[in-house]
Protein backbone atom coordinates (compact mmCIF):
# COMPACT_ATOMS: atom_id res chain seq x y z
CA UNK A 1 0.00 0.00 0.00
CA UNK A 2 2.81 2.40 0.97
CA UNK A 3 4.84 1.66 -2.15
CA UNK A 4 1.76 2.15 -4.31
CA UNK A 5 0.99 5.45 -2.54
CA UNK A 6 4.56 6.60 -3.10
CA UNK A 7 4.32 5.72 -6.77
CA UNK A 8 0.99 7.54 -7.06
CA UNK A 9 2.59 10.62 -5.48
CA UNK A 10 5.44 10.48 -8.02
CA UNK A 11 2.92 10.09 -10.86
CA UNK A 12 0.89 13.04 -9.58
CA UNK A 13 3.99 15.22 -9.27
CA UNK A 14 5.03 14.18 -12.79
CA UNK A 15 1.57 14.92 -14.18
CA UNK A 16 1.45 18.28 -12.41
CA UNK A 17 4.88 19.12 -13.83
CA UNK A 18 3.85 18.26 -17.40
CA UNK A 19 0.58 20.14 -16.96
CA UNK A 20 2.51 23.22 -15.85
CA UNK A 21 4.83 22.80 -18.85
CA UNK A 22 1.78 22.67 -21.15
CA UNK A 23 0.28 25.80 -19.55
CA UNK A 24 3.69 27.52 -19.73
CA UNK A 25 4.00 26.70 -23.45
CA UNK A 26 0.52 28.15 -24.14
CA UNK A 27 1.29 31.36 -22.23
CA UNK A 28 4.66 31.61 -23.98
CA UNK A 29 3.04 31.20 -27.40
CA UNK A 30 0.48 33.92 -26.68
CA UNK A 31 3.16 36.23 -25.29
CA UNK A 32 5.47 35.58 -28.25
CA UNK A 33 2.71 36.29 -30.77
CA UNK A 34 1.89 39.55 -29.00
CA UNK A 35 5.55 40.57 -29.05
CA UNK A 36 5.88 39.62 -32.71
CA UNK A 37 2.78 41.64 -33.60
CA UNK A 38 4.14 44.65 -31.73
CA UNK A 39 7.43 44.28 -33.58
CA UNK A 40 5.65 44.03 -36.95
CA UNK A 41 3.56 47.12 -36.18
CA UNK A 42 6.63 49.07 -35.10
CA UNK A 43 8.49 47.98 -38.25
CA UNK A 44 5.65 49.03 -40.56
CA UNK A 45 5.30 52.33 -38.63
CA UNK A 46 9.01 53.04 -39.13
CA UNK A 47 8.77 52.07 -42.80
CA UNK A 48 5.83 54.43 -43.24
CA UNK A 49 7.75 57.17 -41.43
CA UNK A 50 10.80 56.51 -43.64
CA UNK A 51 8.73 56.84 -46.82
CA UNK A 52 7.13 60.05 -45.51
CA UNK A 53 10.55 61.44 -44.74
CA UNK A 54 11.83 60.36 -48.15
CA UNK A 55 8.96 62.18 -49.82
CA UNK A 56 9.71 65.27 -47.76
CA UNK A 57 13.39 65.00 -48.69
CA UNK A 58 12.53 64.72 -52.38
CA UNK A 59 10.38 67.85 -52.17
CA UNK A 60 13.07 69.74 -50.27
CA UNK A 61 15.71 68.75 -52.80
CA UNK A 62 13.44 69.69 -55.70
CA UNK A 63 12.70 73.02 -54.05
CA UNK A 64 16.39 73.66 -53.49
CA UNK A 65 17.11 72.72 -57.11
CA UNK A 66 14.41 75.08 -58.37
CA UNK A 67 15.77 77.93 -56.23
CA UNK A 68 19.25 77.31 -57.54
CA UNK A 69 17.85 77.06 -61.08
CA UNK A 70 16.11 80.40 -60.76
CA UNK A 71 19.28 81.97 -59.47
CA UNK A 72 21.37 80.39 -62.24
CA UNK A 73 18.91 81.57 -64.92
CA UNK A 74 19.06 85.09 -63.59
CA UNK A 75 22.70 85.40 -62.57
CA UNK A 76 24.47 83.21 -65.10
CA UNK A 77 22.46 82.38 -68.21
CA UNK A 78 20.68 85.74 -68.20
CA UNK A 79 23.97 87.57 -67.90
CA UNK A 80 25.58 85.54 -70.70
CA UNK A 81 22.68 86.19 -73.07
CA UNK A 82 22.64 89.84 -72.09
CA UNK A 83 26.37 90.11 -72.83
CA UNK A 84 25.79 88.44 -76.20
CA UNK A 85 23.03 90.92 -77.00
CA UNK A 86 25.28 93.84 -76.04
CA UNK A 87 28.15 92.42 -78.13
CA UNK A 88 25.87 92.01 -81.17
CA UNK A 89 24.67 95.61 -80.65
CA UNK A 90 28.31 96.75 -80.48
CA UNK A 91 29.07 94.81 -83.68
CA UNK A 92 26.20 96.53 -85.45
CA UNK A 93 27.49 99.97 -84.45
CA UNK A 94 31.29 99.52 -84.86
CA UNK A 95 33.74 98.41 -87.58
CA UNK A 96 35.35 95.68 -85.42
CA UNK A 97 32.53 93.30 -86.35
CA UNK A 98 34.45 89.99 -86.76
CA UNK A 99 36.13 89.97 -83.35
CA UNK A 100 33.02 91.20 -81.53
CA UNK A 101 30.82 88.60 -83.22
CA UNK A 102 33.34 85.84 -82.35
CA UNK A 103 33.17 86.88 -78.70
CA UNK A 104 29.38 87.03 -78.90
CA UNK A 105 29.36 83.53 -80.46
CA UNK A 106 31.61 82.18 -77.67
CA UNK A 107 29.31 83.76 -75.05
CA UNK A 108 26.26 82.17 -76.68
CA UNK A 109 28.12 78.81 -76.80
CA UNK A 110 28.84 79.15 -73.07
CA UNK A 111 25.17 79.94 -72.51
CA UNK A 112 24.18 76.80 -74.43
CA UNK A 113 26.54 74.69 -72.26
CA UNK A 114 25.06 76.23 -69.11
CA UNK A 115 21.57 75.55 -70.45
CA UNK A 116 22.42 71.89 -71.06
CA UNK A 117 23.65 71.59 -67.48
CA UNK A 118 20.47 73.19 -66.20
CA UNK A 119 18.25 70.91 -68.27
CA UNK A 120 20.04 67.93 -66.71
CA UNK A 121 18.92 69.18 -63.29
CA UNK A 122 15.32 69.28 -64.46
CA UNK A 123 15.32 65.70 -65.70
CA UNK A 124 12.27 63.64 -64.67
CA UNK A 125 14.41 60.64 -63.69
CA UNK A 126 16.56 62.66 -61.35
CA UNK A 127 15.90 60.36 -58.39
CA UNK A 128 16.67 57.21 -60.37
CA UNK A 129 19.94 58.79 -61.45
CA UNK A 130 20.64 60.49 -58.13
CA UNK A 131 24.27 60.19 -57.18
CA UNK A 132 25.48 61.28 -53.76
CA UNK A 133 29.04 62.00 -54.87
CA UNK A 134 28.09 64.00 -57.99
CA UNK A 135 25.50 66.07 -56.12
CA UNK A 136 27.88 66.73 -53.26
CA UNK A 137 30.55 67.92 -55.72
CA UNK A 138 27.99 70.20 -57.40
CA UNK A 139 27.04 71.55 -53.98
CA UNK A 140 30.73 72.20 -53.23
CA UNK A 141 31.15 73.98 -56.56
CA UNK A 142 28.19 76.23 -55.78
CA UNK A 143 29.50 77.07 -52.32
CA UNK A 144 33.08 77.56 -53.55
CA UNK A 145 31.83 79.91 -56.29
CA UNK A 146 31.04 82.47 -53.60
CA UNK A 147 34.83 82.66 -52.89
CA UNK A 148 34.06 83.29 -49.23
CA UNK A 149 33.79 79.67 -48.17
CA UNK A 150 36.05 76.78 -49.13
CA UNK A 151 34.43 73.40 -49.21
CA UNK A 152 36.53 70.30 -49.84
CA UNK A 153 35.33 66.74 -50.39
CA UNK A 154 37.32 63.55 -49.84
CA UNK A 155 35.28 60.53 -50.77
CA UNK A 156 37.56 57.55 -51.07
CA UNK A 157 34.75 55.06 -50.46
CA UNK A 158 32.31 54.22 -53.22
CA UNK A 159 28.75 54.44 -51.99
CA UNK A 160 26.96 51.13 -52.42
CA UNK A 161 23.43 52.01 -51.38
CA UNK A 162 20.03 52.54 -53.03
CA UNK A 163 19.32 55.93 -54.66
CA UNK A 164 16.65 56.89 -52.11
CA UNK A 165 19.11 56.30 -49.26
CA UNK A 166 21.78 58.30 -51.11
CA UNK A 167 19.28 61.16 -51.38
CA UNK A 168 18.52 61.00 -47.64
CA UNK A 169 22.24 61.01 -46.84
CA UNK A 170 22.82 63.92 -49.20
CA UNK A 171 20.09 65.95 -47.47
CA UNK A 172 21.69 65.29 -44.10
CA UNK A 173 25.10 66.44 -45.32
CA UNK A 174 23.48 69.45 -47.03
CA UNK A 175 21.71 70.32 -43.78
CA UNK A 176 24.98 70.04 -41.85
CA UNK A 177 26.86 72.29 -44.31
CA UNK A 178 24.05 74.85 -44.23
CA UNK A 179 24.27 74.86 -40.42
CA UNK A 180 28.04 75.42 -40.69
CA UNK A 181 27.51 78.39 -43.00
CA UNK A 182 24.43 79.95 -41.37
CA UNK A 183 25.04 79.39 -37.67
CA UNK A 184 28.73 78.49 -37.46
CA UNK A 185 29.92 81.27 -39.80
CA UNK A 186 32.52 78.82 -41.08
CA UNK A 187 34.95 79.66 -43.84
CA UNK A 188 36.31 76.14 -44.35
CA UNK A 189 34.17 73.02 -44.59
CA UNK A 190 35.62 69.55 -45.06
CA UNK A 191 33.55 66.51 -45.96
CA UNK A 192 35.00 63.00 -45.89
CA UNK A 193 33.72 59.48 -45.67
CA UNK A 194 35.12 56.36 -44.01
CA UNK A 195 33.80 52.84 -43.98
CA UNK A 196 34.01 50.26 -41.21
CA UNK A 197 32.41 46.89 -41.95
CA UNK A 198 28.94 47.74 -43.18
CA UNK A 199 28.76 51.17 -41.56
CA UNK A 200 29.58 54.29 -43.51
CA UNK A 201 30.59 57.43 -41.63
CA UNK A 202 30.25 60.75 -43.38
CA UNK A 203 31.95 63.55 -41.48
CA UNK A 204 31.23 67.25 -41.95
CA UNK A 205 33.93 69.34 -40.27
CA UNK A 206 34.05 73.14 -40.12
CA UNK A 207 36.13 75.91 -38.54
CA UNK A 208 33.10 77.85 -37.35
CA UNK A 209 32.35 79.32 -33.95
CA UNK A 210 30.86 76.05 -32.67
CA UNK A 211 27.99 75.45 -30.29
CA UNK A 212 27.05 73.40 -27.25
CA UNK A 213 25.57 70.14 -28.62
CA UNK A 214 24.22 69.22 -25.16
CA UNK A 215 22.16 72.40 -24.92
CA UNK A 216 18.61 71.60 -26.13
CA UNK A 217 18.03 75.28 -26.96
CA UNK A 218 20.84 75.10 -29.51
CA UNK A 219 19.38 72.09 -31.27
CA UNK A 220 17.29 73.56 -34.01
CA UNK A 221 15.18 72.03 -36.75
CA UNK A 222 18.21 71.18 -38.89
CA UNK A 223 19.98 69.24 -36.14
CA UNK A 224 16.84 67.32 -35.21
CA UNK A 225 16.14 66.62 -38.87
CA UNK A 226 19.61 65.05 -39.31
CA UNK A 227 19.14 62.94 -36.16
CA UNK A 228 15.67 61.79 -37.25
CA UNK A 229 16.77 60.89 -40.78
CA UNK A 230 19.85 59.02 -39.57
CA UNK A 231 17.66 57.04 -37.15
CA UNK A 232 15.21 56.16 -39.94
CA UNK A 233 18.12 54.89 -42.02
CA UNK A 234 19.12 52.62 -39.15
CA UNK A 235 22.08 54.77 -38.15
CA UNK A 236 22.88 57.71 -35.91
CA UNK A 237 24.33 61.23 -35.93
CA UNK A 238 26.82 62.68 -33.42
CA UNK A 239 28.08 66.21 -32.85
CA UNK A 240 31.26 67.39 -31.22
CA UNK A 241 31.84 71.10 -31.07
CA UNK A 242 34.15 73.68 -29.54
CA UNK A 243 35.60 77.10 -30.21
CA UNK A 244 37.66 75.60 -33.09
CA UNK A 245 34.62 74.40 -34.99
CA UNK A 246 32.07 71.61 -35.24
CA UNK A 247 32.35 68.00 -36.34
CA UNK A 248 29.22 66.11 -37.38
CA UNK A 249 29.54 62.33 -37.77
CA UNK A 250 26.70 60.68 -39.67
CA UNK A 251 26.75 56.88 -39.36
CA UNK A 252 24.56 54.87 -41.70
CA UNK A 253 24.52 51.21 -42.74
CA UNK A 254 25.58 50.79 -46.38
CA UNK A 255 23.67 47.80 -47.69
CA UNK A 256 20.37 47.98 -45.85
CA UNK A 257 17.32 48.33 -48.05
CA UNK A 258 14.31 50.06 -46.43
CA UNK B 1 -18.56 12.61 -6.30
CA UNK B 2 -15.69 10.09 -6.66
CA UNK B 3 -17.82 8.01 -9.00
CA UNK B 4 -18.68 11.10 -11.02
CA UNK B 5 -15.04 12.11 -11.45
CA UNK B 6 -13.74 8.60 -12.09
CA UNK B 7 -16.42 7.46 -14.53
CA UNK B 8 -18.99 10.04 -15.67
CA UNK B 9 -16.58 12.95 -16.19
CA UNK B 10 -14.73 11.10 -18.96
CA UNK B 11 -17.93 10.62 -20.92
CA UNK B 12 -18.96 14.23 -20.26
CA UNK B 13 -15.59 15.53 -21.49
CA UNK B 14 -15.80 13.63 -24.77
CA UNK B 15 -19.43 14.58 -25.24
CA UNK B 16 -18.71 18.27 -24.46
CA UNK B 17 -16.05 18.21 -27.13
CA UNK B 18 -18.53 16.65 -29.55
CA UNK B 19 -21.08 19.41 -28.79
CA UNK B 20 -18.45 22.17 -29.12
CA UNK B 21 -17.23 20.86 -32.48
CA UNK B 22 -20.80 20.35 -33.73
CA UNK B 23 -21.61 23.98 -32.90
CA UNK B 24 -18.38 25.06 -34.58
CA UNK B 25 -19.29 23.07 -37.73
CA UNK B 26 -22.82 24.50 -37.75
CA UNK B 27 -21.94 28.13 -37.09
CA UNK B 28 -18.41 28.75 -38.33
CA UNK B 29 -16.73 26.15 -40.53
CA UNK B 30 -17.76 22.90 -42.17
CA UNK B 31 -14.19 21.89 -42.98
CA UNK B 32 -13.65 18.14 -43.20
CA UNK B 33 -11.15 18.06 -40.35
CA UNK B 34 -13.78 19.50 -37.96
CA UNK B 35 -16.46 17.07 -39.17
CA UNK B 36 -14.01 14.22 -38.68
CA UNK B 37 -13.28 15.40 -35.13
CA UNK B 38 -17.04 15.57 -34.52
CA UNK B 39 -17.38 11.96 -35.61
CA UNK B 40 -14.37 10.98 -33.50
CA UNK B 41 -15.76 12.57 -30.35
CA UNK B 42 -19.16 10.98 -30.95
CA UNK B 43 -17.53 7.57 -31.35
CA UNK B 44 -15.33 8.16 -28.28
CA UNK B 45 -18.42 9.17 -26.26
CA UNK B 46 -20.16 5.98 -27.41
CA UNK B 47 -17.15 3.85 -26.41
CA UNK B 48 -16.96 5.45 -22.95
CA UNK B 49 -20.75 5.10 -22.56
CA UNK B 50 -20.31 1.39 -23.29
CA UNK B 51 -17.70 1.07 -20.53
CA UNK B 52 -20.13 2.79 -18.16
CA UNK B 53 -22.84 0.21 -18.80
CA UNK B 54 -20.92 -2.31 -16.71
CA UNK B 55 -17.91 -0.97 -14.88
CA UNK B 56 -16.94 -4.35 -13.44
CA UNK B 57 -15.99 -5.94 -16.79
CA UNK B 58 -12.58 -5.54 -18.40
CA UNK B 59 -12.67 -2.68 -20.88
CA UNK B 60 -8.99 -2.52 -21.90
CA UNK B 61 -9.80 -3.44 -25.51
CA UNK B 62 -12.26 -0.53 -25.74
CA UNK B 63 -9.58 1.86 -24.49
CA UNK B 64 -7.17 0.41 -27.07
CA UNK B 65 -9.71 1.19 -29.81
CA UNK B 66 -10.04 4.66 -28.28
CA UNK B 67 -6.29 5.42 -28.51
CA UNK B 68 -6.06 4.21 -32.10
CA UNK B 69 -9.03 6.30 -33.26
CA UNK B 70 -7.61 9.25 -31.31
CA UNK B 71 -4.25 8.83 -33.03
CA UNK B 72 -5.78 8.51 -36.50
CA UNK B 73 -8.32 11.36 -36.17
CA UNK B 74 -5.96 13.85 -34.56
CA UNK B 75 -3.19 12.96 -37.05
CA UNK B 76 -5.59 13.63 -39.93
CA UNK B 77 -6.64 16.89 -38.25
CA UNK B 78 -3.00 18.04 -38.17
CA UNK B 79 -2.39 16.71 -41.69
CA UNK B 80 -5.17 19.01 -42.89
CA UNK B 81 -3.94 21.90 -40.74
CA UNK B 82 -0.33 21.80 -41.91
CA UNK B 83 0.70 23.80 -44.94
CA UNK B 84 4.10 22.25 -45.67
CA UNK B 85 4.57 18.85 -47.30
CA UNK B 86 7.20 17.80 -44.74
CA UNK B 87 4.92 18.44 -41.77
CA UNK B 88 2.05 16.65 -43.53
CA UNK B 89 4.27 13.63 -44.05
CA UNK B 90 5.11 13.60 -40.33
CA UNK B 91 1.37 13.75 -39.47
CA UNK B 92 0.79 10.69 -41.69
CA UNK B 93 3.73 8.95 -40.00
CA UNK B 94 2.27 9.56 -36.52
CA UNK B 95 -1.11 8.18 -37.60
CA UNK B 96 0.46 5.13 -39.24
CA UNK B 97 2.70 4.45 -36.20
CA UNK B 98 -0.35 4.43 -33.91
CA UNK B 99 -2.23 2.10 -36.25
CA UNK B 100 0.78 -0.20 -36.72
CA UNK B 101 1.34 -0.43 -32.97
CA UNK B 102 -2.34 -1.21 -32.39
CA UNK B 103 -2.31 -3.97 -35.03
CA UNK B 104 0.83 -5.46 -33.50
CA UNK B 105 -0.60 -5.27 -29.98
CA UNK B 106 -3.66 -7.24 -31.10
CA UNK B 107 -1.42 -10.34 -31.30
CA UNK B 108 -0.33 -9.96 -27.67
CA UNK B 109 -3.80 -10.69 -26.28
CA UNK B 110 -2.93 -8.46 -23.31
CA UNK B 111 -5.99 -7.79 -21.19
CA UNK B 112 -4.48 -4.87 -19.27
CA UNK B 113 -4.63 -1.21 -20.23
CA UNK B 114 -2.13 -0.54 -23.05
CA UNK B 115 0.20 2.08 -21.62
CA UNK B 116 2.67 2.00 -24.51
CA UNK B 117 -0.09 2.54 -27.08
CA UNK B 118 -1.48 5.51 -25.15
CA UNK B 119 1.96 7.01 -24.45
CA UNK B 120 2.95 6.58 -28.11
CA UNK B 121 -0.22 8.34 -29.27
CA UNK B 122 0.30 11.16 -26.76
CA UNK B 123 3.95 11.67 -27.72
CA UNK B 124 2.97 11.69 -31.40
CA UNK B 125 0.21 14.24 -30.85
CA UNK B 126 2.43 16.48 -28.70
CA UNK B 127 5.06 16.30 -31.44
CA UNK B 128 2.44 17.39 -34.03
CA UNK B 129 1.36 20.20 -31.68
CA UNK B 130 4.93 21.52 -31.62
CA UNK B 131 5.03 21.37 -35.41
CA UNK B 132 1.80 23.38 -35.50
CA UNK B 133 3.25 25.98 -33.12
CA UNK B 134 6.29 26.21 -35.40
CA UNK B 135 3.95 26.80 -38.34
CA UNK B 136 2.17 29.52 -36.36
CA UNK B 137 5.42 31.31 -35.59
CA UNK B 138 6.59 31.02 -39.18
CA UNK B 139 3.48 32.84 -40.44
CA UNK B 140 2.55 35.44 -37.84
CA UNK B 141 -0.71 37.14 -38.80
CA UNK B 142 -2.43 40.31 -37.60
CA UNK B 143 -5.33 38.19 -36.29
CA UNK B 144 -4.96 37.43 -32.55
CA UNK B 145 -4.41 33.74 -31.81
CA UNK B 146 -7.40 33.74 -29.47
CA UNK B 147 -9.65 34.26 -32.52
CA UNK B 148 -8.33 31.04 -34.02
CA UNK B 149 -10.36 27.95 -33.06
CA UNK B 150 -7.53 25.61 -34.09
CA UNK B 151 -5.29 27.29 -31.53
CA UNK B 152 -7.81 26.67 -28.72
CA UNK B 153 -8.28 23.05 -29.78
CA UNK B 154 -4.53 22.44 -30.03
CA UNK B 155 -4.05 23.99 -26.54
CA UNK B 156 -6.69 21.66 -25.12
CA UNK B 157 -4.91 18.70 -26.72
CA UNK B 158 -1.59 19.86 -25.31
CA UNK B 159 -2.99 20.12 -21.78
CA UNK B 160 -4.63 16.71 -22.00
CA UNK B 161 -1.88 14.73 -23.69
CA UNK B 162 1.08 16.30 -21.89
CA UNK B 163 -0.72 16.36 -18.51
CA UNK B 164 -1.83 12.72 -18.78
CA UNK B 165 1.41 11.39 -20.26
CA UNK B 166 2.86 10.13 -16.94
CA UNK B 167 -0.48 8.49 -16.03
CA UNK B 168 -0.62 6.74 -19.42
CA UNK B 169 2.97 5.58 -19.13
CA UNK B 170 2.67 4.11 -15.64
CA UNK B 171 -0.93 2.85 -15.57
CA UNK B 172 -0.15 -0.60 -17.03
CA UNK B 173 2.68 -1.20 -14.57
CA UNK B 174 0.53 -0.06 -11.63
CA UNK B 175 -2.29 -2.43 -12.58
CA UNK B 176 0.20 -5.27 -12.97
CA UNK B 177 1.77 -4.49 -9.60
CA UNK B 178 -1.58 -4.41 -7.83
CA UNK B 179 -2.73 -7.58 -9.56
CA UNK B 180 0.47 -9.39 -8.65
CA UNK B 181 0.46 -8.11 -5.07
CA UNK B 182 -2.40 -6.88 -2.96
CA UNK B 183 -5.53 -6.73 -5.14
CA UNK B 184 -7.48 -5.00 -2.40
CA UNK B 185 -10.38 -2.62 -2.83
CA UNK B 186 -8.16 0.18 -1.46
CA UNK B 187 -5.56 -0.37 -4.15
CA UNK B 188 -8.22 -0.56 -6.82
CA UNK B 189 -9.68 2.68 -5.51
CA UNK B 190 -6.24 4.29 -5.94
CA UNK B 191 -6.21 3.21 -9.58
CA UNK B 192 -9.71 4.58 -10.13
CA UNK B 193 -8.67 7.80 -8.40
CA UNK B 194 -5.67 8.09 -10.73
CA UNK B 195 -7.89 7.62 -13.77
CA UNK B 196 -10.12 10.32 -12.25
CA UNK B 197 -7.16 12.72 -12.45
CA UNK B 198 -6.84 11.82 -16.14
CA UNK B 199 -10.57 12.54 -16.53
CA UNK B 200 -10.15 15.96 -14.91
CA UNK B 201 -7.40 16.81 -17.40
CA UNK B 202 -9.57 15.58 -20.26
CA UNK B 203 -12.43 17.71 -19.00
CA UNK B 204 -10.14 20.74 -18.60
CA UNK B 205 -9.17 20.29 -22.25
CA UNK B 206 -12.78 20.13 -23.38
CA UNK B 207 -13.56 23.21 -21.25
CA UNK B 208 -10.75 25.05 -23.03
CA UNK B 209 -12.14 24.07 -26.44
CA UNK B 210 -15.65 25.15 -25.40
CA UNK B 211 -14.32 28.44 -23.96
CA UNK B 212 -12.49 29.11 -27.21
CA UNK B 213 -15.64 28.49 -29.19
CA UNK B 214 -17.71 30.79 -26.93
CA UNK B 215 -15.00 33.47 -27.18
CA UNK B 216 -14.89 33.27 -30.99
CA UNK B 217 -18.69 33.32 -31.29
CA UNK B 218 -18.97 36.34 -28.96
CA UNK B 219 -16.24 38.16 -30.92
CA UNK B 220 -18.03 37.49 -34.19
CA UNK B 221 -21.31 38.67 -32.70
CA UNK B 222 -19.76 41.91 -31.40
CA UNK B 223 -18.11 42.52 -34.78
CA UNK B 224 -21.42 42.07 -36.61
CA UNK B 225 -23.40 44.34 -34.29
Amino acid sequence: MDIISQEITVILIGSAFFLLVAIGIIILVLFYQKKQLMYTHEKSRLQHQYHQELLKTKLETQEATLNWLGKELHDNLGQLLNSSKVLIGVAQRTNNTQETLTTAGETIGQAITELRMLSKSLSQEWLEKFNFEENLKAEANRINATREITMTIELTEHLNMPRDRQLMLFRMVQEATQNSIKHGMASVIKIFATQQDTMLTVTVEDNGKGFDPTDPAKQGFGTNSIKHRALLMGGSARWSSGSGGTVVNILVPQNTST
Amino acid sequence: MKFFISYILEFLAFFANFIALSVFCLKISTGFRYRLLCAYYLLASALIAKTLLDITVNNAHLYSILYVITGLSVSYYFYDLFTSAGKRLLAIAVGLCTLAYYLLSLQNKDIIFDSVGYALTSVGIVFLIFLYLHQLFSNITEEPLTNNFDFWFVCSQLIYHLGSFVIFLTYHRLIEKIMEGDYSSENRAILTYLWGIHNVLLFLGSLLTASGLIWILSRRKSQLS
